[in-house]
């Protein structure tokens, strides 16, 4: 059985969660385990990580990326 | 308008940004101990490169498969634990260089260890290829260290690397920071690397440095014993970087790597704890290499590539005065030269403690100012025939005149060559000495007389003949009309003595 950690934001509606978990199973098979991860960080969208393999679709991280472009282009 | 003009940037920087998944493999953390961790699962990792753990511990990979990695932690490794996960950062080792880093202490990954921010706009990898030998130079300017038995037996030349090589407590470190001091009213720019070292000492060099005025031209890139042995590894690579930024704008850089033995150790324990098959005094097969890659990136650039070039002074260790033990002929191979510091000579009050029978300087001599060059010529001999004379003399026989004579200068050239530390010589004090020494000015002054001596001598020379040495220390020259000047001036001094 995989098992898939799902971090999202504590806001997130477990309606929402639901969706994102039925989705998910789409692509790794409907045995997959979730398992939710709250993590304020996240802000908005969700970090899923399964199999090794993780796709990172949090604003958390998009905000980051800016922030490294911006000191980027300042230097 | 300020305002506006940001404003503006801001949205239009946001508007070229384009956010998109971000998607990476995680490896899992399978084994961890004594600051060395085993990933599986984390394949396409670069050597060198840099991994990020969960707790936000950073790591380097220092061993690679196809599927994970051998992983030095650079810190915390009290915080990463068998199951954590762990990603790549797609960077290696690096350190910020620039200006800004003058005057400021930093850690091998460039972390501020001064408590001031530090904000720097480049960034060098830490290891960098070695200049190619068609963009090197021979070398010709001279490194003065203001240490007048180094700079006439064993000169330095800019672009050269000397090791310093003696037993502990002999004035190693001292050597390399008054060549640092000694720096003040050149042009050169210098790094002093500390490895493996208490952190108290590095607190007392980087004390000295700002008493002598030498912190502003300065950085210190410090891993002391506390830090980790992947720290201790990376420190000297760091330090080269942040000298050859300098280098590429034409600098003259002075870099002391304090020291290379504990460098060879904190890469043995990691080489261990990796599992390398350990050689010779446990060392693994590439020690060698260690040590030579890093010395290979000192060069002298030819003037088509700036010009700038690296002095390295490596400090070398040894135990109970053993120059043949594995990493001291290692180094000692690698480097144009030594400068061998000697217990004995060190507790009997010679210092700076420098055996001239067992130094040398493969390069400098080229580099040699000329007023230095006409002057220095037989000192070494002179020494040379005065140790091997004074062994004879130690048995109490009677010596005949010609012998005395040796043996009393040689014991004046010894007490001229006596200096003391953080109090480095000028060019014309230097070649001014020599000279004194030459006309039998100083015979007769006892040993303990000798630094007042020497003291009032150097200040009744500078009210005596001002001219010459602004001409011998700008020039690095002396016309014969400045010899017989000088020769003359101290004629007058040793009358006035006499008289």
């Amino acid at each position: 059985m995989k098992k898939c950690i799902l971090t999202v934001a504590p806001s997130m509606t477990d309606e929402t969660y639901s969706l994102l978990c039925e989705k998910a199973r789409g692509k790794f098979g409907d045995e997959t385990q979730f398992v939710r991860k709250n993590d304020g960080g996240v802000i908005a969208g969700f970090i899923m990580e399964c199999g090794g393999e993780v796709t990172d679709l949090s604003v958390g991280t998009q905000l980051k990326l800016l922030k490294a472009q911006l000191q980027k282009r300042e230097g | 308008m300020e305002n506006m003009k940001i404003s503006a940037f801001l949205k239009n920087q946001i508007n070229s940004f384009h956010p998109g998944p971000v998607v990476y493999r995680k490896g899992t953390v399978v084994k961890s101990g004594d600051g060395v961790v085993r990933v599986n699962q984390l394949p396409g990792r670069l050597y060198g490169e840099l991994l990020e753990f969960d707790g936000g511990v950073f790591g380097m990979v220092f061993d690679l498969d196809e599927d994970g990695a051998g992983v030095v932690l650079l810190d915390g490794d009290d915080r990463v634990k068998v199951g954590d996960g762990v990603k790549g950062t797609d960077v290696v080792a690096e350190v910020p260089v620039g200006k800004e880093l003058l005057g400021r202490v930093i850690d091998p990954i460039g972390r501020p260890l001064d408590g001031k921010p530090l904000e720097a706009n480049e960034f060098y990898p830490a290891e960098r290829p070695a200049p190619a030998i068609i963009d090197r130079r021979p070398v010709d300017t001279p490194m003065m260290t203001g240490l007048l038995s180094v700079d006439s037996m064993i000169p330095i030349g800019r672009g050269q690397r000397e090791l310093i090589i003696g037993d502990r407590q002999t004035g190693k470190t001292t050597i390399a920071i008054d060549s640092i001091i000694n720096q003040k009213n050149s042009d050169m720019v210098c790094v002093y690397c500390a490895i493996g070292q208490k952190a108290s000492s590095v607190a007392g060099v980087i004390d000295t440095l700002t008493k002598a005025g030498a912190m502003k031209y300065t950085t210190v890139v410090a891993a002391t014993a506390s830090d980790s042995p992947a720290m201790q590894y990376l420190a000297p690579y760091c330090a080269c970087s942040v000298a050859e930024y300098f280098e590429a704008q034409g600098k003259d850089v002075l870099i002391v790597y304090d020291d290379l033995s504990k460098h060879a150790v904190a890469y043995r324990t990691i080489s261990l704890l990796l599992l390398r098959p350990p050689g010779r005094e446990a060392f693994p097969g590439d020690i060698f290499y260690l040590h030579s890659r890093l010395l290979e990136r000192s060069a002298c650039l030819s003037h088509e590539n700036g010009g700038g070039s690296i002095t390295a002074l490596p400090i070398i260790e040894t135990s109970a005065g053993d120059i043949s033990a594995y990493i001291p002929t290692n180094v000692i191979s690698i480097t144009d030269g030594q400068i061998y510091l000697e217990s004995d000579l060190f507790l009997s009050g010679v210092r700076p403690a420098v055996n001239t029978g067992l130094s040398v300087s493969r390069v400098g001599q080229a580099a040699q100012y000329p007023a230095m060059k006409a002057v220095s010529g037989k000192l070494r001999i002179e020494l040379s025939q005065y140790r091997e004379m004074a062994v004879f003399a130690r048995f109490g026989s009677d010596v005949d005149p010609a012998t005395r004579r040796m043996l009393d200068r040689g014991e004046t050239l010894v007490n001229v060559f006596k200096q003391n530390r953080n109090a480095p010589y000028s060019l014309f004090d230097e070649v001014s000495l020599i000279e004194a020494y030459k006309a039998d000015y100083f015979a007769g002054v006892k040993s303990k007389e000798f630094p007042s001596e020497i003291k009032a001598f150097l200040s009744a020379l500078e009210e005596a003949v001002p001219e010459i040495k602004k001409e011998v220390n700008e020039s690095g020259k002396m016309s014969d009309e400045a010899k017989t000047g000088l020769e003359e001036a101290i004629k007058k001094l040793a009358d006035g003595k006499k008289s």
